[in-house]
Order: C-alpha cells, then sequence, then structure tokens
C-alpha cells in the first residue's frame, strides 16, 4: 500500500523540481492528460478492491485514455467545437463513481471487521 | 496485491504525480511583470491616443458619408457620389490642390560655379531623400517643378537623366511645392526643414536647398497622365453573378 503512496510522492517531486513548462495552448491537453491518469487510478484500485484487478487492462486504459482524450481535445480545436470538455465530463463522472465504489467497498470492509472483533470478543 | 501490480500502480502514481506538479506548477506562474518605465507607458497612451484620434475622425468622415447619402435619397445621393468621386480623384492626385504650404527652391551653389565648377544636376537618389523626409514631416502634396507626385509616381534615373513620372527634371534651378493640411502645419514643415540635416547634405552636392517662407495658399497642378489601375478592377454590377 505504501509503494504507490511513495511513487506519488516522487513524481509530485520530480514535477516540481523539473523546470518543465508547457506552453499556454497545450495546457488543455495537460489537464486532460491528468484527469485521464486520476481516472485510470481509481479505476484500477476499484478494480483491485472488487477482485477483477487485471494489469494488461490497466496499463493500457492509462495509455489509451490519455491519448484518446488527447485526441479529441485536438479534435476539438480544429473544428472550432469544446470537445474535451466531453473528456473531462466522462472523465469527471466516472471518477466520482469510481470513488463512490471505492468509499462503499471500504465502508462494508470497515463495518464487517467491526462485527468480527465483536464476535471474537464475545 | 501481487508484485506484478504493486509495481504497475507504482509507476502509475508516478506519472500522476509527475503530471499533476507540473499542472500545478504551470497554473502558479506568475503573470508576467509590466516593468516599462513612466515614459515608456506615456509613449504608449500617446501612441494610442493617436490611433484613436485618428480613428475617431475616419469615423466622422463616414459617418459624413453615411449622412450625406441618406439625406434626401433620390436628389443628394447623385451629389455625395459626385463628392466621393471629387475626393477619392484629389486622394489620387487628379485634380489641382489649393492649400498652404511652402516652395522649396534647390539652386547651385554660385560661388562653386565661380571656382568652375560644373552645373550640378541633382541624382535621383537626392531627390528621393527630399521627397522621403517631405512626407515624414506630414507634407500631404508635392510636385516638382510642376509636376504633381501621386502614390505611384517614381523617380528615377533613364539615360542618365533624372526623371519625375518619366518626364526629364531640368537643370538647377527647380522648385518643388510642398502642400500640407493648415498654415500652422506650413510652419511646423519650415521648422523642420530649417533644421533638417538635407540642407547640408544639398550642400555637399554643390546644391543650396532655401526654404521659403510658408505661404497661405498654394496651388499645387494635378497629375496629367492617366493613372493606370493594374491590380484593381471595377465591381462587376450584374446581378446573380
Amino acid at each position: 500500500m505504501w509503494l504507490p503512496i511513495l511513487g506519488l510522492l516522487i513524481g509530485i517531486f520530480l514535477g516540481l523540481i523539473t523546470d518543465l513548462s508547457i506552453p499556454e495552448q497545450y495546457s488543455n491537453y495537460l489537464s486532460i492528460a491528468v484527469l485521464a491518469a486520476l481516472d485510470t487510478l481509481f479505476g484500477g484500485i476499484r478494480a483491485h478492491l472488487q477482485n477483477v484487478y487485471d494489469d494488461n487492462v490497466f496499463i493500457s486504459g492509462f495509455f489509451f485514455n490519455i491519448a484518446l482524450a488527447a485526441s479529441l481535445a485536438f479534435l476539438g480545436v480544429h473544428l472550432g467545437v469544446d470537445l474535451y470538455l466531453a473528456a473531462i465530463f466522462a472523465f469527471g463522472v466516472r471518477l466520482f463513481q469510481n470513488i463512490a465504489v471505492i468509499r462503499r467497498i471500504l465502508l462494508v470492509q470497515w463495518s464487517e471487521k467491526k462485527k468480527s472483533t465483536k464476535l471474537a470478543d464475545k | 496485491m501481487n508484485r506484478k501490480a504493486k509495481r504497475n500502480f507504482t509507476l502509475i502514481t508516478i506519472a500522476v504525480g509527475f503530471l499533476v506538479a507540473v499542472q500545478f506548477k504551470m497554473v502558479q506562474q506568475p503573470v508576467v511583470r509590466d516593468n516599462r518605465d513612466i515614459w515608456e507607458l506615456k509613449q504608449e497612451t500617446l501612441a494610442q491616443l493617436q490611433m484613436q484620434s485618428s480613428l475617431l475622425s475616419q469615423i466622422q468622415n463616414q459617418e459624413n458619408t453615411i449622412f450625406h447619402y441618406e439625406d434626401d435619397k433620390a436628389s443628394a445621393a447623385e451629389k455625395a457620389l459626385e463628392e466621393t468621386v471629387y475626393a477619392l480623384g484629389e486622394e489620387a492626385g487628379m485634380a489641382e490642390i489649393e492649400a498652404s504650404g511652402l516652395i522649396i527652391e534647390l539652386k547651385p551653389v554660385e560661388e562653386r560655379l565661380m571656382m568652375g565648377a560644373s552645373p550640378a544636376t541633382i541624382t535621383p537618389e537626392l531627390l528621393r531623400r527630399l521627397v522621403n523626409q517631405l512626407y515624414q514631416f506630414n507634407a500631404k502634396y508635392i510636385s516638382i517643378n510642376e509636376e504633381r507626385l501621386i502614390a505611384t509616381s517614381v523617380i528615377r534615373d533613364i539615360n542618365g537623366e533624372t526623371t519625375v513620372n518619366s518626364k526629364p527634371v531640368p537643370n538647377l534651378p527647380i522648385t518643388v511645392k510642398v502642400a500640407v493640411e493648415n498654415f500652422e502645419d506650413a510652419e511646423k514643415l519650415y521648422n523642420k526643414m530649417q533644421g533638417s540635416v538635407l540642407i547640408e547634405d544639398f550642400f555637399i552636392e554643390d546644391i543650396r536647398l532655401t526654404v521659403n517662407d510658408p505661404e497661405r495658399t498654394l496651388i499645387i497642378p494635378a497629375y496629367e497622365k492617366m493613372i493606370q489601375v493594374r491590380s484593381m478592377k471595377p465591381v462587376s454590377t450584374n446581378e446573380g453573378e
């Protein structure tokens, strides 16, 4: 459990110390990439908790989602339609759903644990 | 969680962390500071004000034209059209201009002539410099020896002779008439010309440049030849095209 959190911290650290700056016109792409990455991450956590986790699905989902979102934004820029909003909306909704499922599973696990400790006490 | 899944999760979280940090840094970037000093700002303001006033005067002109068009459409439309055509012709150089301005005389330097120098002729470069300088000093209409300069006028060397509008410029002395917007501008032009380095540049070429006092009315002749329009076509009036 601690390894992914350490990874997150390392990533943030790397991002802050490298002087990487994205041109203004590509900021949309980056924000969408961030959303896609977060979506994949929470999807992976949910799948793991539901015991349906698959490595290939997780990794391919990460890259595929980012590429799809970026290409959607690119298409939107060239068509003059804010298509990146569609990506943001889709990812946002999925993010909330995933987090809700994770919360429920954790709640169920927690309450079961409590019950079992009570039974053990008796 | 098995080892492989753990590794994948770690890799993805590193990527997420990196992306979030870059995005965060980009959002946090400070706005570029405006570090112009007060003079630069004043100049900027001045330039903007000048642009504003020129735009306003343009708007006023257009509104006047619209007003003319709308004022009793049946009878006045024709007159307004005529006025527009006349104004355009005036701008293009097809009409004689009566305006305030000044006369510049170009004469050979007599002392040099006495010393046996051959009478000076003016080179196209020098004449072009004079004209450019005059336009820089807000000259509106210029004629060189009664030859009106228009937008397509060329000053050049043809077979060793300096020509304006393909007509040879005679030997010195010649006169250059310059018309400006109003008498005040003519006075300004006079003062600017008095202080211009052009006088010395002409002197080096053995030509004495004399700027006469500004005059309230000066007549600049019209351009005599036909104005050839090569890259414009009249708008087709046929409907359905």
